[in-house]
């Protein structure tokens, strides 16, 4: 004990004369993480493997590079079975093994664990317990707790995606779905089907309800819905516009866009009175309104200046403040969680751009290039957004991080995919 | 055979003509290569030396066997006077000239003495002067080699560091690190946290990755610059 601390003072002592080396810049490379195959009782080899989906999670976040599992050297489902030097051949800095057994009463026990394979210690052990058809789920719990555990920021992999599906779309035949799914873009289902266009569907902070605009009644209005109830109701029906509709960070009022008394401008509903307050008095166009995080102020589009750019304005003061300045066309705007940058479609030489704003810095960083501006979604955790992009001639969705580094497509359907919304966290 | 003929001359001056040219290009056009090896002295403090003139002692046995000499020799010649004066007196004359070549063997020696301490004296400061500047020398170039080593850690570290997406400007993470001869990293210790658990790891992560530096063989270096630093990771180049 005495000699240790003798052992520490004498090195404190003589580190007033060690030399420091400032490290200030890096290379963000995703960090290589092996996923290995989850040891799986044979009767649930029907389902997709665990490690398949936590991999593509954990890909799709931009941080990650998972191994291929054909690339490992082997395939441990305990710790008695991994040896270190085998992943650090492999560069790979974290490792996640796991095993899915069936219990007797039908329901599924998952246990995984993640190590640290420079350290060569355990980081997390957890079991999950859950039935069958929570499968997918469970995996991305376990993508959420890596996540979390390496990265220090909530995993946004247990959430949901919502967004348009259009077969033969301008045809007769027509027919518009509006589907949810995971956020992987798996076992999506049906919330609506029309043979009228769909538009503009956003998620309430409980994700319990959704709602959106449809065109069933020949013209435009807004529609509340319950994603796992039968309860549906149209809030609007005014003459004119009746769109892109957006729950408050409390859910107690929706912003909407109604053209009724002439001009397109932006009006808040109190969900439990419906009584409408009109915010715009402008002669141009004022659309596409969306929260900040603290619910204090609406961030809208609107071209009062000339041409489409986005503004902000506090609704208690009723104070307006203008936000880009660059470029000719910036649209459809989205803050992330943390309130101090915004996302948005942004136009320069005709080509349209996702691009991300630091409102206090000032600077725009684009992070990919669409075809269409369709509106980008946040996740929650604000590290991702998914976008609608063409790919040969089809509408399909894409992810891409935050930083614009890392994009993936999601698998789709048949047919034009457009308008995702990401969900909140489903804290249930 | 007629074409030769009639190109002989022109194929001779042409020769003597290429070879005049290689004769100019091979002796006067070699580069001037002025090396300046700038290596700025450190300015002589001269010291005035002076140097107290011994009287020595050391002449007196020199003379002490002439007066013993003379000594019997006067007591003899008593009744020969004139003999006896002229030998006296070459006597003095051979004491004088013994004294004074005495006295210039002495004079000769504290002269020779009072140079070779001079020379001594300037020896021992043009050394010492040399020791300094050579010493100055080495821990100037001990410095300047230490520090392209530190860059090429700093280069590799760099590739290695993977920031976390909480990563921010602001943060700074203080870490030890502990290396053995072949530059292989044995010890990483955070020493002063960032505050946020995710950046401290993506730092200590950059060091382990790195597994091994280049660092010099020379031991006193390495030991003084390498055997334990500190990292200091402070980004400027995140987007927030």
């Amino acid at each position: 004990m005495l000699l240790a601390w003798a052992a520490a003072m004498s090195s404190a002592w003589g580190a007033g004369s060690l030399d420091t080396i400032i490290i200030d810049r890096g290379v963000d490379s995703p960090i290589r993480i092996s996923v290995v195959p989850f040891k799986t009782d044979p009767s649930l080899m029907s389902e997709a493997n665990m490690a398949d989906i936590v991999g593509f999670d954990l890909a799709r976040s931009g941080q990650f590079d998972p191994l291929a599992s054909e690339n490992m050297l082997s395939h441990p489902s305990t710790r008695q079975g991994v040896f270190f030097r085998d992943w650090r051949i492999l560069k790979s800095a974290y490792l996640v093994i796991g095993n899915a057994r069936l219990s007797a009463d039908g329901s599924v026990a998952v246990d995984f664990e993640l190590y640290d394979v420079l350290g060569e210690h355990i980081m997390l052990s957890r079991r999950y317990n859950v039935s069958r058809d929570q499968w997918r789920d469970a995996a991305h719990k376990i993508s959420d707790a890596v996540y979390e555990e390496i990265t220090g920021v909530r995993g946004a992999f247990s959430t949901r995606i919502l967004y348009v599906l259009a077969q033969n779309a301008g045809s007769p035949s027509a027919v518009y779905r509006l589907e949810i799914a995971d956020s992987d873009g798996e076992r999506s289902r049906t919330l609506f089907r029309s043979r009228e266009p769909i538009l503009s569907a956003n998620w309430a902070p409980d994700a319990k309800r959704v709602v959106y605009v449809t065109f069933e009644t020949g013209r435009p209005s807004i529609v509340l819905q319950d994603v796992d109830g039968p309860y549906r109701e149209r809030l609007t029906n005014f003459r004119g516009i009746n769109s892109s509709p957006v729950f408050s960070p409390d859910g107690k009022q929706l912003a909407m866009v109604l053209s009724k008394d002439g001009d397109p401008e932006i009006f808040l509903m109190d969900l439990a009175t419906r009584q409408l307050r009109q915010l715009t008095r402008h002669h141009a166009i004022d659309t596409e309104p969306s929260w900040t995080p603290d619910g204090r102020s609406i961030v809208f589009t609107s071209d009062r200046g000339g041409r489409p750019q986005i503004y902000q304005l506090e609704l208690a003061t009723n104070f307006l403040e203008r936000l880009t300045f660059k470029g000719d066309y910036n649209a459809r705007a989205r803050m992330l969680p943390d309130g101090k940058n915004l996302v948005f479609v942004h136009r320069t030489n005709g080509v349209f751009h996702i691009a991300w704003q630091d409102l206090e810095r000032d600077n725009l960083h684009v992070l990919t290039q669409t075809a269409l501006d369709e509106s980008p979604s946040l996740a929650p955790n604000g590290t991702m957004l998914i976008y609608a992009t063409q790919d040969q001639g089809r509408g399909i969705l894409a992810v891409v991080s935050i930083d614009g580094s890392v994009k993936y497509r999601l698998p789709s359907s048949s047919g034009d995919v457009r308008e995702p919304a990401w969900s909140p966290f489903l804290d249930g | 055979m007629y074409w030769m003929r009639q190109y002989s001359l022109p194929l001779m001056l042409a020769v003597t003509l290429h070879g005049l040219a290689a004769m100019a290009l091979y002796q006067g056009w070699s580069p001037q290569k002025d090396v300046v090896n700038m290596i700025k002295p450190r300015m002589v403090i001269a010291n005035l030396m002076v140097l107290e003139a011994k009287a020595k002692p050391a002449p007196k046995p020199v003379a002490k066997p002439a007066p013993a000499q003379s000594k019997p020799a006067p007591s003899k010649p008593k009744p020969d006077n004139e003999a006896a004066r002229r030998q006296r007196e070459a006597e003095q004359a051979r004491k004088r000239a013994a004294e004074k070549a005495a006295a210039e063997a002495a004079e000769e020696q504290a002269r020779l003495e009072r140079l070779a301490r001079l020379s001594e004296l300037a020896q021992t400061s043009l050394d010492q002067a040399i020791s300094t500047e050579s010493a100055d020398l080495q821990a100037g170039t001990e410095e300047m080699i230490a520090q392209s080593f530190r860059l090429g850690i700093y280069e590799v570290v760099r590739q290695n560091w993977s920031r976390p997406p909480s990563a921010r400007n602001s943060m700074a993470a203080k870490l030890l690190v502990e290396l053995i001869p072949t530059g292989e990293v044995v010890a990483v210790t955070i020493v002063e946290s960032s505050g946020n658990a995710a950046f401290d790891r993506s730092a200590e992560l950059a060091v382990r990755q790195s597994r091994r530096f280049e660092v010099p063989e020379e031991n006193s270096i390495f030991e003084a610059h390498f055997r334990q630093f500190y990292f200091l990771f402070q980004p400027e180049d995140l987007l927030r």
